[in-house]
This record gives C-alpha cells, structure tokens and sequence, in this order.
C-alpha cells in the first residue's frame, strides 16, 4: 500500500460525490418532463415516437399495467437479439464472415444482454460479427440500462405519491431514459474515448508480423460505442474478451479513471433523483451514504489484500505486491477501486482478472454482488435494490420500537413486506441452489479448471455473477457448454424479473396510500443512525445467507494460502 | 470460441427449445406478477 494508491481512491471518491448532485439534478429534470438543455432537439423526437407508438406520455400506468409492458418490451428484445445472433452470418458487417452462434450460446447471450448482466461465454473478437456486437448487443446495453431506471423510478413514485392508482408509465421512461440520458451520455464518452486511443471503425482484422516473424491478428472494430454505453448503463460486457484490460478498451490511465468513473455514475446520480422526487434530498444521500461507506470498504479491504503478494509466491523470492492477472499499466490500486466498483454496481467489466485476485479479494468481490447489487448496484437495479433493504429495516426498526413501521409517511405492512422477502429471496434461491448442483454434477465439474476451494468460488461466482445480473467472471471455468449456458441463463431471468416483479407490487401498493404526516415515534430515515442500521441489515441479510457458502470458497482458500497450500 | 461450425444458421430443435424457455420465462414472470397482483 502507498499514498499514491490510497489517493487515487480518495480522488475517484471525491469525483463521485461532486458529480452526484447535478447529475442527479438534470435525470429528475428529464424524469419529470421538465425542460432541460437538450429538450428543444430531442423533445420534437420523443413526441414523434410516442406518436408513432400510440403512446399517451400523460397515462399513468397501474403497475401491473407497468410490469406487462416491461415484460414484453424485454421478451421482444430477447426474440430480437437470439435471432441477430443464430442468424448473423447472413447479416450484413461480418467482415471476418463469422458463422451463426450455437443455439444454447445465442440463449445465454439473449439473456445476459436483456437482463443487463452481459455474463459472455462468448469470446467477443472471436465469436460476433460487427452487426451483433452494434445492433444486437449495443441497442441491449441502452434498452437494459433503461428498464432498470424505469422500474426505479417506479418504485420511487410509489413511495413520493399519494392516492396514486398509476406508477408512471413505462414507455416514457424507457424513451427518456435512452433518449436524453443514455445516448447523449453515450456519445459524448465514446468521443473522448475515441480522443484518448480507443478505435471506431469497421475494417477487418489486421495481420501483422511481429518482430520475432510470428503472424499476429489485432482485433479492431466499432469498440469506442460499445465500451461508452457498457460502462455508463452497468452492462460490462466487452467488445475483447479480456474486456477493459485489453489496451484497445482502455488505452491509458485517464480513460481507466474515466471508465471506473463511468460504473458508478448514473447509479450513484439516481439516489439524488430518489431524494428529489421524495422531495427530501437528505433521504438520497442516505441511501448513497451507505452505499458510499460499503462501497469504500470493500475497495479498501481489496486494495490491502491485494498489496500482499501471494505467500507462495513470496516463498520464491519474488517482492511486491499481487500483480498476477493485472494490467501493470493500471497497478494495484486502480485495479482494486475497478474490481470493487465492478461488482458493487452491477456493471461486470473487469480491468484485472478476477480469478487472480487474493481470496480475501474474491471474497469482497462476491459479497459485493450477493449483497443483492444494492451498492449503488445496476443503473435503476441499485437504487430499488437499496430501497429493499431500506423497508426491510424500517419494518425491523418498528419492530424493535413497538410501532407500525413508515418510510416517508408509508406504511408498510404485511402485503409489502411479503413482496419485499420475495425479493430478497429470489437470489439466494437460483444462486445457492444452481451452485450446489454445479458442485456435484459430472457435467458441469468437467467445465472446472481449478481444484478444492478455488474450483468451488469459481462455480459460485459464476452464479452469484449471473444471479446479481453482475456479468464478471472469475474465469478458470469453461461456461461455454450447453448446461452451464442454460443454467446460467435461467439463473439471469430469475435475478432479473423475479426481483422486478414483486418490487413493482411493492410500488403499486405504497402509490395507493395515503402519506402519514411525521410524529414523535415516526423512525428518521434521513440521518447517520438510519444509514448506520441500513448497512447492518444489508450486511446481516447477505452474511447470513451467504457466508456458509463463502466459507466453504474463498474462507478456506485464504486459510489454506496462510499454511502453504494454494489451488 | 463457442461459435456453430454449421454455416447457414439452419433452425433445429435446439432453437424451439431455447426460445420457449427465454419466452416463456419472461411470459412466466408476467403470471407471477398476476398472481401478486390477487394476493
């Protein structure tokens, strides 16, 4: 550890903080159909689609209305983008005439890039024509980014409105979302992407002769575009397959602190937007305090595992910290706010290998995701994932005190908390249940590159990856096979859409009550006590139901490692 | 990695099966929203 590095995480820090409030000022301003900046050239755009589209922006759904038009919109896009990929070699920019994805293969990609997790047990340069990596799997990275945002936003409106039989209306959230967010977002990024190295183009693959005579292929392509909206919408799915630490995804160390700022930016701008629209913007930095806290734990629990080498590796004379599987360019610390903001924010790209980390760096790396993606988690998916973990503790804290437990004048009851539990326990159901079949399926052991604990986290990341709709991979596993894919892929459409659902009844149920005016025994959900007891249930829900797993994975492992044994 | 040696992407079994699954899993989801919305 040096000052250098711990600066470096106090530098990404501070630019997160600054930036949260007016970024959050301008999405509550799109959200709530104000005028901003962009609306002279894009408001005569989204009229016309809603035109086209038979939309009336000023229908408020009911939420089952809310969940049937997200649900389709998502089955349409799931249809759409298996079709791009089975059928791309009859699809035109395929210049390297790449033929059509196997069909257990074009499922699990479907999923993945609808879901938002962009798990890839495809190689990307290898494996998809330029056409499904733009027009396939880009138009998923907007649209995915902008369901979470909508259900959100949903849930939000659930909490701030009265009476309300309507949670907003899907179609425009969606529209805005792409519309005057992410695009814009998008295109200014991928420019300065561009300006920092990263290649746009179309051409085909170059052969060159290396200086030892060996023929080389350097992959090349659109990369800028996908990488700017894989970054901004938590989607983390690569253009390389070495994703981020591929030296065409991120050329230098400005575009690594740019992209690691990219990961969290509209997730952490969303608590401004929730404190906004419950027109109380100390309750936004509450839920971004204890996502700030959690998130600058994590980072420096992996900055200070990863600045130990590996004992083994000591024992053979070689000092330094544990470089092995990290982009030297980048360094330890930069690689520890990556992996961290990584698997906090439900974004999945990496610029170190995972399955390189120490185990105690794997560990924070799981938790983070098995923590239900709640700090600051997917763009949308992290604020409602957080907002699970609020009612869950407003609901223990009016237990403990005796009363009817409110969150911003809302009682919560039993009807809530019911959908609430529902939600919270869809991961650990497909996670540890997939995990323990993996664990003794011939089958899917034959996938395993690596032995004992280590072959154990390696399973168990995989599914806490697909599970918390995350997409990093800890490697060392071939996923590539039928069962994997359709296991993982059934794992990604429970994480995703059983969470969903239950959370939009939640937000069709608090828009019908009334709000109660704040009292004596009212429990402030806007001060340190309230974030100090919202990260204690985070951490007792996702230690309680995760650590015997964690146990038997990385626990062991760092255990082993400190008597000699590694895996 | 990963991808068909078949050349034309020619539909099989696979395909109808992985498609009901991705299709009706989401059409799944769209039940249990109805079944929370009677309970």
């Amino acid at each position: 550890m040096s000052i250098n590095g711990w600066l470096q995480i106090v530098f990404y820090f501070a630019a997160l903080v600054l930036l949260t409030r007016p970024l959050g000022g301008f999405l509550f301003r799109v959200f709530e159909g104000e005028r901003t900046l962009l609306s002279p050239v894009l408001g005569p755009i989204e009229r016309g689609f809603y035109r086209v589209a038979g939309v009336d922006a000023k229908h408020d759904q009911s939420w089952i209305s809310y969940t049937g038009a997200l649900l389709a919109f998502n089955a349409c896009g799931f249809l759409l983008l298996y079709l791009i990929l089975r059928l791309q070699n009859w699809l035109p920019l395929n210049p390297q005439d790449l033929a059509g994805v196997s069909p257990h293969l074009a499922f699990n990609t479907a999923v993945s890039f609808v879901t938002n997790t962009n798990w890839q047990s495809y190689g990307g340069e290898t494996t998809l024509s330029y056409f499904s990596q733009m027009i396939g799997l880009t138009t998923q990275n907007f649209v995915s980014a902008a369901t979470g945002i909508g259900v959100a936003l949903a849930l939000t409106r659930g909490l701030a409105r009265r009476k309300a039989s309507g949670i907003g209306n899907f179609w425009v959230d969606l529209t805005r979302a792409v519309l005057y967010v992410l695009l814009p977002l998008a295109i200014i990024s991928a420019l300065v992407l561009v300006a920092l190295g990263v290649p746009q183009n179309f051409s085909a693959y170059t052969e060159a002769t290396t200086l030892e005579g060996a023929k080389q292929i350097i992959a090349q392509g659109p990369v800028a575009s996908q990488l700017a909206i894989k970054q901004l919408g938590s989607n983390g799915g690569g253009f390389f397959n070495v994703n981020s630490a591929h030296p065409f995804e991120n050329p230098t160390a400005l575009s690594n602190f740019i992209e690691s700022l990219y990961l969290i930016l509209i997730a952490a701008a969303l608590t401004n937007v929730f404190g906004r629209m419950v027109k109380d913007e100390r309750q936004g930095w509450a839920l971004f305090g204890a996502m700030a806290l959690l998130l600058a734990a994590g980072t420096a629990a992996i900055y200070a595992a990863e600045s130990s080498p590996n004992p083994a590796i000591a024992a053979m004379g070689v000092e330094g910290p544990n470089l092995e599987g990290k982009e030297t360019r980048f360094g330890i610390a930069q690689s520890a706010i990556w992996a961290a903001s990584t698997t906090a924010a439900s974004n999945g790209s990496v610029n170190a290998m995972h399955d390189s980390l120490n185990p105690l760096s794997g560990l924070v790396t799981m938790l983070n995701i098995q923590l239900g993606e709640s700090i600051f988690g997917g763009v949308g998916a992290g604020l409602y994932g957080m907002l699970v973990y609020a009612l869950l503790t407003v609901f223990i804290a009016g237990l403990m005190v005796g009363r009817t437990p409110e969150y911003l004048g809302k009682k919560i009851e039993a009807r809530e908390m019911k959908f609430v539990m529902l939600a919270i326990l869809c991961i650990p159901l497909v996670l540890l249940g997939f995990t323990a079949y993996a664990s003794v399926s011939p089958t899917m052991l034959g996938g395993l590159n690596n032995a004992g604990p280590h072959g154990f986290s390696e399973i168990l990341y995989a599914f806490t990856s697909a599970a918390g709709n995350n997409g990093s991979a800890f490697a060392g596993l071939t996923a590539n096979a039928p069962l994997w894919n359709t296991l993982l892929g059934i794992t990604m459409l429970v994480g995703r859409f059983a969470m969903i659902v239950p959370l939009l009844a939640v937000a069709g149920s608090l828009a019908a009550k009334n709000v109660i005016p704040p009292s004596p025994g009212t429990f402030p959900t806007n001060n340190g006590l309230f974030v100090g007891l919202l990260i204690a249930i985070v951490l007792i829900v996702g230690g309680l139901t995760f650590f015997p797993a964690l146990a038997l994975g990385p626990i062991v492992e760092h255990l082993a490692m400190l008597a000699g044994q590694t895996f | 990695m990963g991808h068909s040696k078949k050349r034309p992407g020619a539909c099989d079994m696979n395909d109808v099966l992985f498609l009901l699954l991705g299709l009706g899993g989401i059409a799944a989801m769209f039940g249990y929203a109805v079944f929370c919305n009677r309970n």
